[in-house]
This record gives C-alpha cells, structure tokens and sequence, in this order.
C-alpha cells in the first residue's frame, strides 16, 4: 500500500515536471514571439516599407496634346479619347471563361488573352486604344475585374493628308516623326506628378479625386497648308506616279510673296493613323525637304537669271549652239533639240544644255556661286522640319570649264525641291529675298499667341527689272517651249522643265532620270509658286516637260477654279455649333442643313473644326469630335 | 511577486475575463479589418461584424452552458464523440456539400451557412483521446498499449484531413495528441521514438507536395518572389512595420485593403499590429499569455485523469493554435490556414473555442 501511494507521487511529481516542461516551452514561444514582433515593428520595419511604397503611386496627369491645324483652323492632328481595357488577374477565378469572351468582344487571339489573365499581377492591359464600340461592348458586359480608362490616342482625321509633314506620336502621345517631333515641347501637354494610394485591386482611393487641378492642356500648332491644296497636290501627284509607273513624286506650293507652304505632298502616302504599319521608313519621309538631287534644267532659269543680272546677255543676245554637239575638253555636251544660233528665250524654249554652257562662261564661276548662294542653294532654308538636307554646291575654285557647264543645266549639282521653291519665288516675286515656313502661329490652351511669324522685309536679290524679265522668259517657256503642257487656259503660267540625270556608282544611270518642273502663276503678277518633281518615271521620254509639268497645270488649274467656286457661293453661312450635342443630334442637324459633317469618336462633341461662326466654305466637311460624356 | 499577485487570483475568472475581453477585441478587429471587404463583396460593411457579433453570443451562450454540465457524459460517451468527428470530415468530401476555396475543400456549405468540421472534429477527438488514456492509463508504459493504440484512432483523422488537404490542422492535432502523451505519463523513449517517426513523416510529406516544399520555402526569404509566394508574408511585414509603436489608430489599417488577404481572418493579427502598434500586438499576446497560464493553473489541479487529459489537450491545443498563427504572420513558420482563436472571423473557430473552453471550466468544477 505505501509503496503504490510512493510509486503515485513520484509518478505525479514526474507528471507535474512534464507540465510544467511543455507550459514553460509555450510561454518560451510567445516570449520569441513577443521579440519578433518588436523588431518587426520598430527596428527592422524600412524593408517591408519599402514594398508598400509600390501602393501608392506615383501618378502622372498629362494636359490634353495640342492640335495641329492648317491655315483656315482645320484640325489635321488632334488626340481624342479611346477606351483601353485592362484587368485584374487575381480578382478573375473562371479564366477560361474570360478568355472566351474578351478574346471574342476584342477581337484578340485567344492564348494571349488567357495568357494576361494567367499573369499573377493586379493590373494588365488587355488591349489599349481599343475602338468606342469595343469599350461599349466591355462596358455593357459588366464584368467584374474588368475595367476601362479612358487614353488620349492622336488622331489624323483626313489620313495620309500632309502625313509625311505631320509626323505622329508613339503610343505615350510623344512626337516621333515630322512636326509632331519637331514641336513636340509645344504640343506635349504639361504633366503633373499626383500620388494616389491605391487598394490591392488597383482601385484609387483618394476620395478628393476632383479638386485635382488638370494640368494644362498643349499648346496648338496652326499651320500655313492650306488643306485643299494640299489634297489636290497629293492627288495629282499620285495619279501621275501611278500613270508614269515611277518611284516616287513629291511636290510643293508656296505664296512666293511671302513665303508661306500652302503644301508640301510625297507619294507613296503616310497615314500617320497607321504609322506602326510601315516598313519602309522612307515612306515617312518629307520628301520636298527631305530629298536632295541633281536637279537638270530647272537650273537653267536661275543661270538666265543670273546673266542678266549680270548684264552679259540681253534681249539681242544671239548664242552659237552648234547643232546640239560641242566639245569641251574631251567631254561632248549634247542637246535634245539640234539648234544653231539662239537668242536667250530660244535657249530657254529649246532648254539647249550649249547654250547654258556658253552662258556660264560669260559669267564668272565665283559671281554664279555667290548667285546660286543668295537664292538659297547649298544651305537649309531652316524650315522648322526635322531632317532638312541642304545639298551640295561645290566650291567654284574647284569647278573645271566641263564642270561648269555642267552646272549650268544643273548636274553636278544637288538641290531639295524648297530651295527650287525658295529661289523660283525669288525670281518671281520681283526679286527680294523670302523664307519658306509652315508655322503661322502657336497658341496656348488659353487662346493666347505665343508664337506668331512675323514677315519681315526681304533682302534684295536681284533687281525688279530682271525678275519681270525673266517672268516673261519663263511665260515664253511654257507657250512656245517645253513646258508648254503646263498651260492653264485663262491664266499665264511661268516655268521650267528639268530632267536630271542619277547618279550611279559608274557614272550617271541611263534609266533612271528624276523629272520636275518649277513653275508659278499668273505670271504677271505670281501668286502661287510649284515646283513638281517625279522620280524615276518608266519607259521612253522620261522628261519634265512629259511628267511633271501636267501635275503642276492640273493642280494650279484645279485650285484656282475652286477659289474661284468659294468666291461664287458668297452666300456664305455660318458654321453652326455642334459642342456638347450628341451623336444622333449632329446627325440630324447635319442633314437639315445640308452640312458635310466627318464624326470621330462617340458620346458628345467636345471640339469641332472649324470653330462655331466662322465661315463655311463650299463642301467644306465640318470633323467633329466626340467623346463619352460622364 | 507578479506570479504570486496572479497565484493569488481564481483562474478561473482570469481564463473567462481574458476570453471575454479577446472575443470582444476580435470582434472590434474583425470590423475593422473586414468593413471594406465586406463593402466590396456584400454591399454592407458590418456585414462580417454582424456574422461574428452573432457567433460570438451563440459561443458565450454555448460557453455558459458546457461550463455546468456533467463531464461523465463526456467521458462515458467518448466513442460517440470520435464517431461525429470523423462524420463530420467525411461530409466535407461529399462533392454537393463540400465548399472549394483556395484549393482546398474544407468547408460545409449549408444554406448561406458554412461549417469548418475540422473545428468541431478536433475536439471531438480530443474528447475521445482524454478519455482513452484514462482507461489505457496503467499500461501507459507499454509501448502498443500506451503509444500505439492511442496514435492508431487518430489515422482516419489525419487521412481525412490530408485529402482536404489541411496540412496545418493535421500538425496541430498530431502536437497535441503526442503532448497528451507525453502529459499521460509515457516512457520518454517511446516518446522520443514517435516525435522521430513525426519528424520524418512530416517531411516526407512535405517532400512528396512540391507545393508545400514552394511555402516551406518562401516563408525563409519572402523577399525573393514578392509578388508570388512571398507576397502575403511581406504584405504582413508591412503592417508591423507600419504600426510601429502606437499603431495608425483603430480602422486606419491601409493594408487591409486587399494588399493582405484574408485580413480579417488568418492574418488579423497583422491588422493588429497594424492598428493598435506594438502596444496593441504585446495587449493581445499578454493576454492569451494570462489564458494559457490560467489554463494550466486549472490543469494542475484537476482531481481526475479525464479532467486532466482534456484541459491538458484543449488548452495545448489553443496555445499551439495561437503560436502558429501568429508566427505565421512574423514569418516564423509557413502559411498554414490556422485561424487566431477567439479573433480570427469564423463561426466555427470561435463557437467551438468557446465550447472547448466551457468545457475546461466544466471539467475545472468536476469533482472526484
């Protein structure tokens, strides 16, 4: 008995040891723990900061990009809201489902959708930019861990119209190309860094979302192209592309008064809509200020020019050009047209590369190069477009007589289609001194002017008495001579032919010949100077007088009988007011009073083109832009 | 003298004022921590608070209740309880009333009610063990008697538990169950063998699931994959680590918005610390530091080995339960899926804690 009562308390101070063995065990944990958790909250706690710096981000507000508009305030760039679809992975269970149904609404492959939706993050877009009727559809949709944030996307209403000259944005609305680069600064609207704090599903939490001040929209870019013009060139320059089954074409009109570009076209198009679809970067390419050649016998009008400026030839001037063959050196110059003796007109007329060279010969090399100097040749006219090429003049001491003459019917020598323009306005203009320019103005968000061309008087060139001479010699030209299928009925036209040799690695291509013509109208008094230049036209003939010339008559004709259309429809209405109406309602005002009306986007109009007020043109198409109204 | 100042005081009132107090701070927890989810997927955000506000009053009512009942019944109906038990985690795996979620199936889903047998299973068997080491209690030194025969009716448990799979329960009942024995009087090296074959059972396991190898894993350096494996446990550091001293202040928590998920239940305590700082983190483990050692101070003194084993497992259990949880959140251990008792959001949890606690205070009064 007393050894089980023994046998019991031993057993149970044994019991009592393991009790207290496992209750001191615990409490040993929770005394670790109590230590752990202290470190964790006041000493080692900037780690873990650091990832819940991650919540709240850093937001960037970016001002509404500015527009881009040609000279009568038509929007030819300007950013308009779409709906970019994104979600939240980890908030979407039946993945296959989604896929099913966002791969179909969005028109995307499948495996990719499911793909993002495999992604353990809290936010992926799905497809950004995506068209109205896609976001109405998501919308509609109501799906949970889908949502939709409105992004500004450049829009180019009238498609490759002056694509080249316009440039685009990337993605971000940054300028990559052409003045969307060039005045990038200007256009881009201001940012604004905001901190939002957001939930683990990417929702914003900051309740006082409003009274964040929009940062300030950029500033409007307003262009001297005139819109119409430049269709027409566009237009006509590619027919005749197509037609001579050429490489390229490219052109430009510009006021020779004032130096204003109402256009500036290059064929094969840019559709800055699709800028990403484009291979061949030359296509991008604003080619009139872009591309430099040896221009041939366009030349030969600033050479007469010259001469007579000079005082070495004048209307009596006879000039040998022994039946199209002279020897120079043991060079032989030839002509097209086999003439004897020629007076200046005739040279011109006959476009005789002798006579050139004979005329440069009474001129010296150094008077001739300084000449080609002051009309711009050699050097960038500094039209603010990125990529201008200057050229090449070669320095006169090193001209040898062959090379001269060269130079006299413009090989051996490379010039960009403006500085024809540049020079050609000179010559035509009376004699002063102008600089080509594209920007009109630039005008803040505000409507305030921060940027206005200002003409200033020219420099002097050559004198009136030249330049009304050789406004006739260049009328003759077009009457009698090779540039006779740039003749407009009822206006006088002025020009010149030119058909330039390429050069090859061997020499010049026998093929290939790049073909212009300059020209402006009405000679008496110019108005609108052009110059129109096909590259590498197909088949026999390959002149400036067969390709280039038509292009510059259909497009100055069809300009100038349209000005003269606007100026019978003098009855002119006010454009009406379409802000802030919906879609259906434009639609229905538009067909009461016979308005052409271009709708981009959906919801309500937020801006149109032209302005409210302002004059409507004859078939004018009035572009309007919608967004989603809240 | 602090220990002599509580010797001095019943436990018994230190075990129910602590209960109380933890439940009502877990049901101020809950709120804060649960409001803006409760918002964004109920449309009401006390729609967890009211949930819990109503478990928590069932629970004390339940509590009351078991704390005057007649422990023999327990006793005498052990195999009755063990045979709940395992219905209970059988239903789970019916494919109609079984509720997925996470990957794993450990819910009854009754009506807009859901159940967590392995809540109410892990007392039952505990009530079977208790009473089975009572009667085994003289052979406890034999090794098939004492050892064996108790591990042997806890397989189908551990079976059915692992095809859920809830591999952080199946722990816990295997701890406790073996801390039972080693209480119950077992030779130390039988004891010794079975915490070897534990050992390399669990890992085996753990080597078998490659995805529990990837939480064993992410839980020694979270920040290697922190938006992957080890994005909870860093989401967690970042609470603590925000709450500093005196925490953001009550309903301040920004991670509870959706960075921490199940803010309101595993990881409340993180909410906590967030909140309420480390004053509020030490307020609550000083408290269940006061609940266990009021638990222990009734084990000490029960009169009978039934009473003793099953305070001794109930208030092992609940110690361990709190241990795990909270180490799981300091990223001590890995994610487990083992609720805070008393706090974390559940009906389950908290009215079956509740009920194991009536139980001790029962089993406290029980007389010899």
């Amino acid at each position: 008995m007393n050894s089980f009562i023994k046998e019991f308390k031993e057993k149970d101070s044994e019991l009592r040891k393991r009790i207290n063995l496992i209750k001191y065990c615990i409490f040993l944990f929770l005394i670790v723990i109590t230590i752990k958790v202290f470190s964790l909250q006041l000493i080692y706690n900037e780690e873990p900061l650091k990832f819940s710096k991650i919540q709240t981000n850093p937001f960037q507000l970016l001002g509404n990009r500015g527009e881009i508009r040609d000279a009568n305030g038509k929007i030819l760039a300007v950013s308009v809201a779409y709906p970019s679809i994104h979600l939240n992975p980890r908030e979407i269970k039946d993945k296959v489902y989604y896929a099913k149904i966002l791969s179909k609404t969005l028109s995307l492959p499948r495996e990719q959708v499911l793909k993002k939706l495999n992604k353990r993050k809290y936010f992926v877009w799905i497809k950004r930019l995506a068209s109205h009727k896609e976001g109405d559809k998501i919308l509609s949709l109501n799906l949970p861990g889908v949502g939709i944030k409105m992004e500004y996307k450049r829009d180019y209403p009238f498609g490759h119209l002056a694509g080249q000259v316009l440039g685009h944005t990337n993605l971000d609305q940054i300028g990559m190309e052409g003045l969307e680069y060039k005045f990038n600064n200007e256009l881009a609207g201001s940012k604004k860094i905001i901190t939002l704090t957001k939930d683990g599903k990417g929702k914003i939490i900051t309740d006082n979302f409003s009274a964040i001040e929009n940062p300030e929209d950029g500033s409007n870019v307003n262009l001297t192209i005139k819109s119409k013009y430049q269709f027409i060139l566009e237009k006509e320059i590619a027919r005749a592309v197509k037609k001579s089954k050429a490489l390229r074409g490219y052109g430009i009109i510009i006021n020779p008064n004032t130096g204003e570009i109402y256009a500036m076209g290059s064929y094969p198009f840019f559709n800055p809509n699709k800028y990403s679809e484009y291979e061949d970067l030359s296509k991008k390419r604003n080619l009139p200020a872009w591309n430099t050649f040896e221009p041939g016998s366009v030349m030969k009008s600033f050479l007469v020019a010259s001469a007579i400026e000079e005082g070495v030839v004048n209307d009596k001037t006879i000039i040998d050009c022994e039946m199209g063959k002279r020897r120079i050196g043991k060079y032989i110059v030839h002509d097209v047209n086999k003439k004897g003796n020629l007076n200046i007109s005739g040279v011109l007329n006959f476009s005789s590369n002798i006579g050139a060279s004979k005329i440069i010969e009474k001129i010296s090399n150094n008077k001739y190069y300084s000449f080609l100097k002051n009309l711009g040749f050699g050097s960038k006219t500094n039209i603010q477009l990125p990529g201008e090429a200057k050229g090449i003049l070669i320095n006169p001491e090193k001209w040898s007589q062959i090379q001269a003459a060269n130079i006299s019917f413009g090989q051996g020598m490379s010039v960009t289609s403006l500085q024809l323009a540049k020079a050609l306005s000179i010559i035509a203009n009376g004699g002063v001194n102008i600089e080509p320019y594209l920007i009109k103005s630039i005008t803040n968000s505000k409507g305030e002017i921060i940027f206005e061309k200002k003409l200033n008087p020219g420099r002097r060139i050559i004198s009136y008495t030249t330049s009304k001479k050789m406004r006739k010699l260049l009328k003759s030209v077009v009457e009698d001579g090779g540039g006779f299928k740039a003749q407009i009925e009822g206006v006088s036209v002025s020009g010149k032919t030119g058909t330039g040799q390429v050069a090859t690695k061997g020499g010049y291509s026998k093929e290939r010949f790049i073909v212009s013509f300059i020209g402006f109208a009405p000679s008496d008094s110019p108005q609108l100077v052009s110059v129109i230049t096909i590259d590498y036209p197909k088949g026999e003939r390959a002149y400036g007088g067969r390709w280039a010339a038509p292009v510059f008559k259909k497009t100055i004709e069809k300009i100038l009988i349209d000005e003269e259309k606007v100026e019978k429809f003098v009855k002119a209405k006010d454009v009406p007011s379409f802000l802030g109406k919906a879609k259906r309602e434009v639609i229905k005002i538009a067909k009461e009073k016979n308005l052409k009306v271009k709708i981009i986007g959906n919801g309500f109009v937020k801006k149109q083109s032209p302005k409210p007020g302002n004059i409507y043109q004859f078939q004018e198409e009035i572009s309007l832009f919608l967004e989603p109204g809240i | 003298m602090l220990k002599s100042y509580l010797n001095s005081i019943e436990p018994r009132i230190i075990f129910i004022i602590s209960t109380i107090t933890l439940s009502i701070i877990g049901l101020l927890m809950v709120f804060s921590s649960s409001s803006i989810v409760a918002m964004e997927n109920h449309a009401d955000s006390f729609f967890y608070l009211k949930r819990q506000g109503l478990f928590l009053l069932l629970g004390l009512v339940i509590m009351g209740a078991c704390s005057s009942i007649n422990t023999n019944i327990l006793a005498k109906n052990y195999k009755f309880f063990y045979i709940i038990g395992i219905v209970l985690l059988i239903l789970v795996l019916v494919p109609i009333l079984g509720r997925k979620s996470g990957g794993a199936t450990r819910w009854i889903q009754v009506f807009s009610f859901s159940l967590q047998p392995i809540e109410i299973a892990k007392y039952m068997l505990l009530i079977f063990i208790a009473q089975h080491l009572n009667i085994k209690n003289t052979r406890i030194k034999e090794f098939k008697i004492g050892v064996v025969s108790t591990f042997l009716p806890c397989i189908p448990y551990i079976l059915l538990l692992l095809m859920q799979p809830d591999f952080g329960n199946t722990v816990l009942i295997c701890v406790t169950i073996f801390a039972m024995i080693i209480l119950s009087g077992a030779k130390l090296s039988h004891i010794f063998g079975i915490f070897l074959v534990l050992l390399s059972s669990f890992l085996s396991l753990i080597y078998i699931a490659p995805y529990r190898m990837k939480r064993v894993m992410s839980f020694l350096d979270p920040y290697e994959d922190p938006q992957g494996t080890g994005y909870q446990i860093i989401q967690s550091f970042v609470s603590f680590a925000k709450g500093k001293f005196f925490g953001v202040g009550l309903g301040n928590s920004s991670q509870k918005l959706f960075f921490l998920p199940q803010g309101y239940n595993d990881f409340i305590f993180s909410i906590i610390a967030e909140e309420l700082g480390f004053i509020g983190s030490l307020l609550i483990i000083i408290l269940f530091g006061l609940l266990i050692f009021s638990g222990f101070k009734m084990l000490e003194r029960a009169k009978d080995l039934f009473s003793r084993n099953l305070i001794s497992g109930i208030i092992i259990l609940t110690s361990l339960q709190i241990i795990i949880n909270i180490s799981v959140t300091i990223g001590l251990m890995p994610t487990k899926g083992v609720p805070l008792p008393l706090i974390s959001y559940g009906g389950s949890s908290l009215i079956f804690t509740l009920f194991a606690f009536g139980l001790v205070l029962a089993l406290d009064k029980r007389k010899n």
